[in-house]
Formats: structure tokens, sequence, C-alpha cells
């Protein structure tokens, strides 16, 4: 009988410590799931936003020249950036914003409806963001000069080049602070 | 020994085997999962990798094929079937390219207009490369217009109208006409060939080939800067009146200009001094009337025609003149306007005129640093399109 008991206490002491490590390891690996995934999400947002930007100006049938201010750019400043290009390829022009907000990347996207641009809809593109921002240049060869932003009036049609950063809050599986940079650097190939 | 130890050592044998086996199983059963989802991890970065670098083979397709277009038969290309490139190995990738003419019912689309020669004769310069770059399982398409720059600047002497070789001169290079070539002075007048939509009158004056019926070049007409009439040289002997544009040198004094762009009505020129355009100074002159260069010209000290040219802006076509004693070089494109070319300095470069006719001892070199900058096909922009994934 006394061996019984003790070899419960020694059982249960054991499974309490496998249990312990077990649920800390799942902790930690969820942590580093969900990490992996929101880094993820990131990166393929960012990958998202270099395409459309790399196509901004994409215009098959000329409906920028239709718009009240006609030029491809319609906002530039250092956390959001407006532009114009049949991203979805459906021969009508859209209208693309891609801005944080508390945190998140979002996309509006708004197809041209021969009149007007309709409210956007809008996606969360990326989560966790710390920091967030775009610089813009322009075309001079054979350097690049940086356009102060935010990019405004006439200014707008020199821009060249696009830099997006990123930065995302997160935590190694030690729980200590750690931030993850990602960026994107475009050249839309429409402008000349 | 007793019974009860005996049956207990009995009952419990080969419990750490099974006890092993049970936190194996489990353990293994963690570990696959543990190992499926980093295997899954790794192949969303694989595909996005292997996109991008899709997306570069395709990309690296369209600019092999931008470089070759200038060299490329395109008529006989688009007959063929326009396939550029088929599979062409980049790294580990590949690019497959085809170019195809801008026609019914895609075309006209946006900015593009339609190619009336039809599917395969390419008469306003535009195609269509589609370019599908694969690296591994990825695959990515890049579609853009692109459209033959215009450059005036591929023959040493051009006449829209007529191209008359007079004099002892020789013409080094290959000219051309949109009409008749004539020849009136020294045998050999062409080192090298002439193409004539109309008809080389005499081939016993050219040492390469003549071609008869060639094909004629554009010349459009370059619209006048909106800038107003001014800009002058530098020296003594400069009169220039603003209200009309019209600028008279004379003197035997030298004139320098600093590099810019210059705009007036007339150019004349008189005397004995001449006109400089200094190191690294680039000069872009427009006129749009009258040009009438004499005595000792210019001197264009850069030894390249980019440095110093000479447009003809609007649709007058009155009488120009130029000579001078020097040797020079520079671009002349005056298709509206008779060009007669005088005096004794070789001509470096490339003049386009109306009726365009030589006289006088000078030789005349094409300049091939023009061709470079300018023969080549730009995106058109509003139709470069990605596919994405």
């Amino acid at each position: 009988m006394p061996e019984l008991l003790v070899s419960i206490l020694v059982m249960s002491f054991l499974v309490l410590g496998v249990t312990a490590i077990y649920l800390s390891n799942q902790r930690a690996y969820q942590r580093g799931q969900t990490q992996t995934e929101t880094h993820q999400n990131a990166r393929v947002g960012l990958e998202m936003l270099a395409r459309e930007l790399r196509m901004a100006g994409f215009d098959p049938l000329n409906q920028i020249a239709l718009q009240t201010t006609p030029s491809v750019f319609q906002a530039a400043t250092a956390d959001r950036v407006t532009f114009l290009a049949d991203v979805s390829g459906d021969d009508t022009l859209d209208r693309v914003t891609y801005r944080q907000q508390s945190g998140l990347l979002l996309r509006e996207f708004s197809s041209w409806n021969g009149s007007a641009f309709p409210a956007p809809t809008v996606e969360v593109i990326a989560t966790g963001l710390t920091s967030f921002g775009f610089a813009y240049a322009d075309g001079t060869q054979p350097t690049n000069v940086p356009l102060t932003a935010p990019v405004t009036g006439t200014t707008l049609w020199d821009i060249r080049r696009i830099t997006a950063t990123i930065r995302i809050e997160g935590q190694t599986v030690t729980g200590q602070a750690a931030a993850y940079d990602l960026s994107i650097d475009v050249r839309p190939r429409n402008l000349v | 020994m007793n019974m009860t130890s005996l049956t207990r050592t009995d009952r419990e044998s080969g419990s750490a085997l099974l006890l092993a086996l049970m936190i194996l199983a489990v353990l293994l059963l963690l570990g696959a999962a543990f190992l499926s989802s980093s295997l899954s991890e790794r192949s969303i970065a694989v595909n996005q990798t292997n996109a991008g670098k899709s997306f570069n083979i395709a990309e690296a397709g369209i600019e092999h094929t931008r470089a070759l277009l200038p060299t490329t038969d395109i008529d006989a290309l688009l007959t063929a079937g326009g396939t550029m490139f088929s599979n062409q190995p980049l790294d580990e990738g590949r690019y497959s390219v085809v170019v195809t003419n801008n026609i019914a019912p895609a075309f006209p689309r946006g900015t593009v207009p339609i190619d009336l020669g039809g599917a395969t004769d390419d008469t306003d310069n535009y195609v269509v490369l589609e370019s599908t770059g694969s690296f591994r399982a990825a695959e990515r398409t890049i579609e853009v217009v692109v459209e033959r720059e215009f450059t005036p600047f591929t023959y040493g002497l051009y006449g829209r109208d007529l191209l008359r070789l007079g004099g002892s001169g020789e013409a080094h290079g290959t000219v051309g006409s949109n009409a008749d070539i004539e020849f009136t002075g020294g045998t050999p007048a062409v080192i090298g060939d002439a193409d004539a939509a109309g008809t080389v009158t005499d081939p016993t004056y050219v040492t390469g080939t003549s071609t008869s019926g060639a094909d004629a070049q554009s010349l459009p007409d370059i619209p006048c800067p909106t800038t107003p009439f001014g800009g002058v040289p530098v020296g003594p002997g400069v009169g220039f009146d603003p209200a009309t544009g019209d600028l008279n040198l004379t003197g035997g004094s030298d004139k320098t200009y600093a590099g810019g762009t210059y705009y007036y009505r007339d150019f004349k020129k008189t005397g004995s001094g001449a006109i400089i355009i200094p190191i690294g100074q680039k000069v872009t002159i427009y006129l749009s009337r009258e040009l009438d260069v004499g005595a000792s010209g210019f001197i264009n000290q850069n030894g390249a025609a980019e440095f110093l040219q000479i447009w003809a802006c609007g649709s007058d076509d009155s009488n120009w003149t130029f000579g001078g004693g020097a040797p020079t070089w520079l671009t002349i494109y005056a298709p509206n306007h008779p060009l007669t070319m005088t005096g004794s300095g070789d001509k470096h470069g490339s003049f386009v005129a109306g009726d365009l006719r030589t006289s006088g001892s000078a030789m005349y070199y094409y300049d091939p640093g023009l061709v470079i900058p300018g023969d080549r096909y730009v995106i058109v922009p509003g139709t470069w399109s990605d596919s994405g994934l």
C-alpha cells in the first residue's frame, strides 16, 4: 500500500510537471504560430501592394484622362497612398488606397462606374503594425530625388518611385518584445 | 519469495515498454504536427519567392525583346507567328515572349490606335509584347504595348522631296529620300548605301547597295516651343529682335553659345566669325522660319552631332542654306524646307530636309552616335500589366 501511495504521488508530480511543460510549450507554439501568420500576412500584403503600385497608371481604356485631377497618384502622404490603375484587369479603372489605421494596413478598392468612383470596399491587409510609412521620389537619373511627404498638387505628377516600410510588433517565444521590419521599393512601370 | 511479489513481477513486466511506446507515440504525433506546419510555412515562403522570381524572369523577357526589336524584321516575325522566345532559359527559370500586332478586336484601345496593316504587317510601329516567366511551379505574365521611338537621324542625308548630291564632296554613310536621289557632281558620291522610295537615278555613284522603291520614312512636323523667342550667344555682332524673333549674327568675332534650348523665327549668320559650341554644352535651336548660315559657320567643340541640334518647327517651308568653312558636328531636321548645303567644311551628323541639295567640296559623315539613344522601343504609358500570381 505505501508503495502505491508513493508511486501515485511521484506520478502526479510527474504528470503535473509534464502538463506544465506541455502547456507552456503549447502557448509558445501558439504565439509563434500567430506571429508567423501575422508576418506571412504582412509579407503577402506588401507583395500585393508592390504589384498594384507597379501597375499604377495601367489604364487600357484611357479613363484617367476623364478624372477631375487626371494624375495617376491622387494622394500621397506618409501613411496613405491613393492611385489609379486597372488592378483587377477588367478594363475598368480602379481607385486603390492603402493606408494605416490603428495598427491595421487597409486596402480600399473602388471601380470606376463611368461617372464616379462609388464608396470603396475596405479590407484588412495586415495587422499588428507599429509603424507604417510611405516615401516618394521622382524620376531623376541616376539617383532619384526624394519628394517630401505629403506630396501634393502638381508634384503628384512627378512620383516615380515609392518605398513602403512596415514594422510589426511581436514577441520572441520567451516573451521579449521584438520588431519585424519589412519594406518594398517600387518603380511604377506605366510612368515614363 | 512469496506469491504476491511473484505475481506482481509477472503482471508488471513489460509495462515500461508500453509506457515508453505511449510516450514515443505522443512525441511522434507532436513532432509530425510541428513538421507539417513548418513544412507548410516553408512552402508558402518558397511559393512567394518563386512568384517573385517568375515575375523578374518575365520582365527579363520583355527587356530582352525590346533590346532585339530594333534589329528584328517585325513583319517576318509576325508572319511566323510572333514567337520571339520560347522557353528561353534564365537561371533556373525560363521565359516565353510573343509579339503581336495591335489589331481588332482588342485595338484601338486607350491611347493605342489600331494597325490597319493587319496581323502580319506592322505599319504604325506599335506592337504588343506578352512575356510569361516561369520558375519552378510559379508562372507570371506581363503584357505591354511598345512603340518605336521617333528617330529621324538614321541617315546621313535624307531628302523628303529630293536628294541631289552635287559638288566634289562625298557622303559617307547611308543616304535616303522619300522621292528620288540624283547626282550632279563627282563620282563616287555615296560611300555607303542609298535608299530611295522613288529611284536612285544612277547607282554607279554609289559604292554600296542602291535601293529604289524603299520604305518611305515618317517625317512629322515638330511643334514650336510654347516659350517666347529668345536666348542669344555671347560675343560682339549679335543682333536680336525680340519682337520678330529674328537673330542676326555679323562681324569677324566669334560668338559662343551656352547649353540650352533657343527659339527664333529667322537665324542669319554672315561675317567671318564662327559660332562656338563649347565642350559639354548641348545646344538645341528651334526655328519657325528661316536658316541662313554662311562663312565660318558653327564650330562644335564636342565632336558629336547630338550637342548641336537645329529643328524646324511648324509648317513653314522657306529656303534654308547651311554653309561654313570649318568642319562641324550637328543635326538638322527640316522636312518642309528646301535645304542647300554648301561650303568647304566637313559636316558630321545627320541632315533631314525637304529638297536637300549638296554642293562644294565638303564631305558628309553620318555620326553613328546618333542612332543608339534613338532607335529603341519604349513602353507606351498605361499599357503595362502584370497578371499577378
